[in-house]
């Protein structure tokens, strides 16, 4: 293969794998967005908590001799409970009783909670990197010609976001619990009308953000193969960068906001420099903002206060 | 079927209900009427639990409902059409309708609940696909309507149906309303500006005004009642 075509193609794999977890995360703040109107900035830290919870589950894993694959879904599934009971208490504890408080109240307790998680897994952990242990050594190796431009590890990542999103399209669009979470978008005293238990809706969809994101903690973590108490910060502020490029409050919006902000970050850093990767990511932001305001797919509807 | 005694109600400092006793039996069709601004909307809503009445009882098929949260109050069998209608504009007219047996646990009943709904609007059937924001009013209305009776509650309340509707909608939806009392023997508490509209379909009615019930009675009493001609009816 032509030695141009294989580098653009392994740039556009690992922009496409960054993205696949920038649109994981973004999906949490635009589904708690697109209920409650309000902005979870403790998501990051979700995030950032079910990458610990996965590590020290595949290490406990490791040191009960399981197999590679036993080991991925233990990790996996401990950190989307432990994330998922976080995003659950966090609501309860930081958002609801604010919910008839003036806007800037849920924001500051969000910022208190983020401070608050982040503190504690220092305090509990360390705030050094440590290593997360390998969770995908034992893929089989891709086809002949493959290997020049992605890594199976990256086509494990982004397969098993797509298969994520399409399991989130059919639980908004076709399920009794995705219609009930559109009604309460709309119109939530009309929800509580109809006999919906909007509480609990509420609270479902925070386990839900959390647990993609901790889908994604793991995975992302188990390819760069270090974390520490702070990854959740920069990566929350890039995801909710694409959950605004998408439009947020949209769902799809939010997945492919996540996508083209991986693939803008990593064609920048392969054909400019390294250097510019973050800075482009807010670059789009900013351009973003000043000429489609309501993101990608998002209508120009006049703003929901 | 209902109880209101000497319920207050209100908003904060605002007291927009001042003692209010209300009754209405099985089966009836109950009008309320008044002005803007009279208190009318604000006691449906105290009724099916969005206020809390400050002072008095609200009864619900015997029991006291103080406490009860709306989505409670429409699993005993409330169902509230509120004022403006508020059906889900950027969902299907089919979702809407989906969103009214939210709590109907069998698939077989919600499709005969259907099939009801599409037997008295027909309209909501051809439009099913539909993003019901898309709707007309009048057809918004029947919606919001049929939306209610997917719950099949035994008390409906329905506030200004004949909103901002023209008259051979309105026609047609109030006769809905009555066939639906008729066959259903579901009970109505009917709040309307339109009182001549209101007074023919209902039994009974009451009048509501500034937070107070100044007069009550037999539809058709009220009707040749000369104060109710002077204040609501435009006839001195
Ligand atoms: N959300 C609210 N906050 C404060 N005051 C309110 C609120 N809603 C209504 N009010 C006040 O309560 C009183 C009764 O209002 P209500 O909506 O019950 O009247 P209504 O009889 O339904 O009138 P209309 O025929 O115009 O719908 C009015 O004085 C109104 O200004
Ligand atoms: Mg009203």
């Amino acid at each position: 293969m032509n030695e141009g075509v294989a580098y653009f193609l392994g740039i556009c794999f690992s922009g496409l794998t960054r993205g696949s977890i920038y649109a994981l995360m973004a999906l949490g703040y635009t589904l708690v967005y697109g209920i409650l109107s309000l902005i979870n900035f403790a998501h990051g830290e979700v995030y950032m908590i079910g990458a610990f919870v996965g590590l020290v589950f595949a290490g406990l894993g490791t040191i009960l001799g399981l197999g590679p694959v036993a080991n991925a879904a233990l990790a996996l599934g401990a950190a989307i409970v432990w994330a998922g009971a976080y995003g659950f208490i966090l609501e309860r504890v930081a958002y609801r009783p604010l919910r008839r408080a003036p806007r800037l109240a849920p924001l500051i307790t969000a910022i208190g909670m983020s401070l608050f998680l982040r503190e504690f897994v220092i305090l509990a952990q360390t705030s050094d990197f440590v290593a997360f242990p390998p969770l995908f050594e034992a893929l089989p190796s891709l086809p002949q010609g493959w290997g020049e431009f992605v890594l199976p590890s990256e086509l494990l990542i982004l397969c098993s976001t797509l298969a994520v999103l399409f399991g989130l399209y059919l639980l908004v669009q076709h399920s009794k619990m995705g219609l009930a979470m559109r009604s309460i978008a709309q119109d939530p005293e009309m929800a509580r009308l109809l006999g919906i238990d909007v509480d609990k809706i509420i609270s479902f969809t925070f386990v839900l953000g959390s647990a993609l994101a901790a889908v994604g903690a793991v995975l992302i973590s188990a390819q760069i193969g270090q974390i520490n108490a702070n990854i959740g910060f920069i990566v929350g502020i890039k995801a909710f960068t694409a959950a605004v490029l998408g439009g947020v409050g949209s769902p799809g919006g939010a997945a492919l906001g996540g996508l083209v902000l991986g693939l803008t970050e990593s064609l920048a850093a392969g054909y400019l420099s390294s250097d510019y990767e973050d800075g482009f990511a807010f670059l789009v932001l900013v351009l973003i903002l000043l000429f489609r305001p309501a993101g990608l797919v998002g209508k120009n509807l006049p703003e929901k206060v | 079927m209902l109880e209101l005694v000497g319920v207050k109600s209100g908003y904060g400092p605002i007291e927009a209900l001042k003692g209010i006793d209300l009754q209405v039996g099985e089966g009836e069709i109950v009008a309320l009427i008044g002005a803007n601004g009279a208190g009318k909307s604000t006691c449906l809503k105290t009724i099916v639990g969005l206020l809390r009445p400050t002072a008095g009882q609200v009864r619900f098929c015997g029991q006291d409902t103080l406490g009860l949260k709306p989505q409670q109050l429409v699993a005993q069998g409330m169902s509230l059409v509120p004022e403006g209608r508020r059906i889900f504009g950027d969902l299907t007219v089919g979702e809407n309708l989906g969103l009214g047996a939210y709590l109907t646990a069998s698939r077989a009943q919600v499709q005969l609940d259907l099939a009801y709904v599409f037997d008295l609007f027909p309209i909501l059937q051809e439009r099913q696909k539909q993003r019901a924001g898309t709707l007309s009013g009048g057809q918004q209305q029947m919606l919001a309507l049929g939306r209610a009776l997917m719950g099949r509650p035994k008390f409906l309340l329905l506030d200004e149906p004949s909103l901002g509707l023209a008259p051979l909608i309105i026609k047609e939806i109030f006769a809905m309303i009555q066939r639906i009392n008729r066959e259903q023997k579901t009970t109505i508490l009917l709040v309307e500006q339109n009182a001549h509209l209101a007074l023919k379909t209902a039994q009974r009615a009451y009048v509501l005004e500034s937070g107070v019930l100044t007069l009550q009675g037999l539809a058709k009493e009220l009707l040749g009642n000369k104060e109710v001609q002077a204040a609501y009816l435009g006839l001195v």
